[in-house]
């Protein structure tokens, strides 16, 4: 049975962006950082449309509450 | 005096009923007579007493005698179950066929009942309140009845009341058995079971054709899909009557279709608003089998908090009303993006103070090492300048007894010099150039040179 892929791929990278976070402050060396840097900002790059997307309906329902 | 040993009929015209009435007569609503009670004196009625005639009775007599017969025999409304047939209701009358069934399914006993006006109206919404629906064909009821024998429409039943918790039993028996077998069958774990979406992009909306009730659920979810976060596909179906469930039925296959081409995270079945009594047409086998059968989870949320119907014990979640729905929806979407956005910030935030500590910790080590070097190199300096102290008097030293030393060579040198040493008696015998300390270093030249303080003189030797 088909399976939404677009949503799947935003559910990976958010989960991707969780892990990153979590090995970076967990992280005690610093030689290793920029490998959890790295999955965080490719991670990031997937779902920085939706996030900008989330955070304009945001404003946009926040502003027409000020209106 | 004759009194009435029992009730005796009257034939009273409408303007004589005061008249009766101040006797004592009382009025039989079913027959639609007045009557001389047991017990009266029979002489003040005797005007109006219904003679036996001569020859063959009417067929009004027949019946009026019948009803005498019938109303004494059971003289009160009696409870008896049944179950509906047909039910008419016009207006604030209702029309029933009540059949009792045997244990083959055919008809055992069939009777015409009826209620008028404001009993009717007032048994009705008893029954609808009590049973959470209202009456309809093929429900078993139990009913308070008196008999009605009218001359013009024959035998028939008088409907006093009907006992809401006798059907309410029936309505939920009927309900348990088809929640054993969804149970039995898996279809209320089956939508379970499947994956539970995380976040949502695309969501099939099965919902009523009017949309007046979802107003709230359209605002809350709208957003989302003019953001161009979500879509929503909306599918129409009945909710409500005879084709509530052939429709929902319908709207979760053409759903599964689009699913197919066009993947959903969701399916959610939505009424808005509505007679908590129509939530019994949700109550069907068919829509629990499409339900678990759906390729994706179903939400319901079908505005009824209280009651869970078939749909809500099949669907993988259960809201409870339209608005939860949207709120979960757009709560769930909302919430994704702002922990990842939050995430990434900490990503940001961490290791900048990592490597922030790293640096300093890369500082504080060199600053160490700095130190370190210097403090050595004072030590050394300072041991090289020991070293240098103790080696500048260590030379003095050697100095002093070399100088020492040379000074008393020097005496013994001055002592033992020859041209001081030939000044006292000494002389010096050569042979060629080599000295001849002794007679045994003579090379046997036979010549030999002797030297004195004040001169040189050669001498021959022989054996």
């Amino acid at each position: 049975m088909a399976s939404n892929t677009v949503t799947a791929t935003y559910v990976s990278a958010y989960s991707d962006l969780t892990k990153a976070v979590e090995s970076v402050n967990n992280c005690k060396d610093i030689d290793e950082v920029a490998n959890f840097v790295k999955s965080g900002v490719e991670a990031y790059q997937v779902c920085k449309e939706r996030i900008n997307k989330v955070q304009e309906m945001i404003a946009g329902i926040q502003g027409e509450h000020k209106d | 005096m004759a009194i009435a040993t029992e009730d005796t009929y009257l034939e009273v015209p409408f303007a004589e009923k005061d008249k009766v009435k101040r006797l004592k007569a009382r009025w039989d609503s079913t027959m639609t007579k007045w009557y001389a009670p047991k017990g009266v004196e029979l002489d003040d009625f005797k005007e109006w007493i219904i003679e036996a005639t001569e020859g063959p009775a009417t067929l009004s007599t027949v019946i009026a005698q019948m009803s005498i017969a019938i109303s004494r025999a059971m003289p009160a409304p009696q409870w008896c179950s049944a179950e509906i047939a047909e039910i008419n209701i016009s207006g604030a009358n209702g029309y029933f066929s009540l059949v009792e069934m045997d244990g083959q399914g055919s008809v055992a006993a069939k009777v015409r009942a009826s209620a008028f006006g404001a009993k009717f109206t007032a048994i009705r919404q008893k029954f609808i309140e009590g049973v959470g629906t209202d009456l309809a064909v093929g429900m078993k009821v139990l009913v308070l009845v008196k008999p009605n024998v009218t001359a013009k429409y024959g035998m028939s039943l008088m409907i006093e009341g009907i006992d809401p918790n006798y059907t309410l039993g029936g309505v939920a028996a009927q309900l348990k058995a088809l929640l054993d077998r969804i149970s039995h069958e898996g279809l209320h774990q089956a939508n379970k079971s499947k994956h539970s979406p995380h976040d949502f992009t695309h969501v099939a909306i099965i919902a009523p054709n009017e949309a007046a009730g979802l107003g709230d659920f359209w605002r809350d979810v709208s957003p989302l899909q003019d953001a161009g976060l979500c879509r929503f596909s909306k599918f129409s179906a009945q909710f409500q009557g005879e084709r509530a469930g052939a429709e929902i039925c319908l709207a979760i296959e053409k759903a599964t279709q689009l699913h197919n081409a066009d993947p959903l995270d969701a399916i959610v079945i939505i009424r808005g608003g509505g007679a908590a009594t129509d939530l019994a047409w949700l109550n069907q086998y068919d829509i629990a089998k499409a339900v678990a059968n759906a390729p994706v989870q179903v939400f319901s949320g079908i505005g009824h908090e209280r009651d869970d119907t078939v749909l809500d014990v099949a669907a993988g979640k259960r809201f409870g009303t339209p608005s939860k729905v949207s709120a979960y929806i757009t709560s769930t979407v909302i919430s994704n993006a702002v922990k990842a956005w939050d995430d990434f910030s900490n990503i940001n935030r961490s290791a900048n103070n990592l490597i922030k500590s790293a640096m300093d910790a890369a500082n504080n080590k060199r600053q160490n090492l700095l130190s370190a070097a210097e403090n050595k190199t004072h030590q050394v300096i300072a041991e090289l300048n020991g070293l240098k102290s103790l080696l500048a008097f260590r030379a003095d030293k050697a100095c002093s007894a070399a100088q020492t030393e040379l000074r008393v060579n020097l005496t013994t040198l001055m002592t033992i010099d020859p041209s001081k040493m030939l000044g006292r008696g000494y002389a010096i015998v050569r042979e060629g150039s080599q000295h001849a300390p002794t007679k045994a270093s003579l090379a046997g030249s036979g010549v030999i040179e002797i030297e004195f303080e004040d001169g040189k003189m050669e001498a021959r030797y022989g054996e």
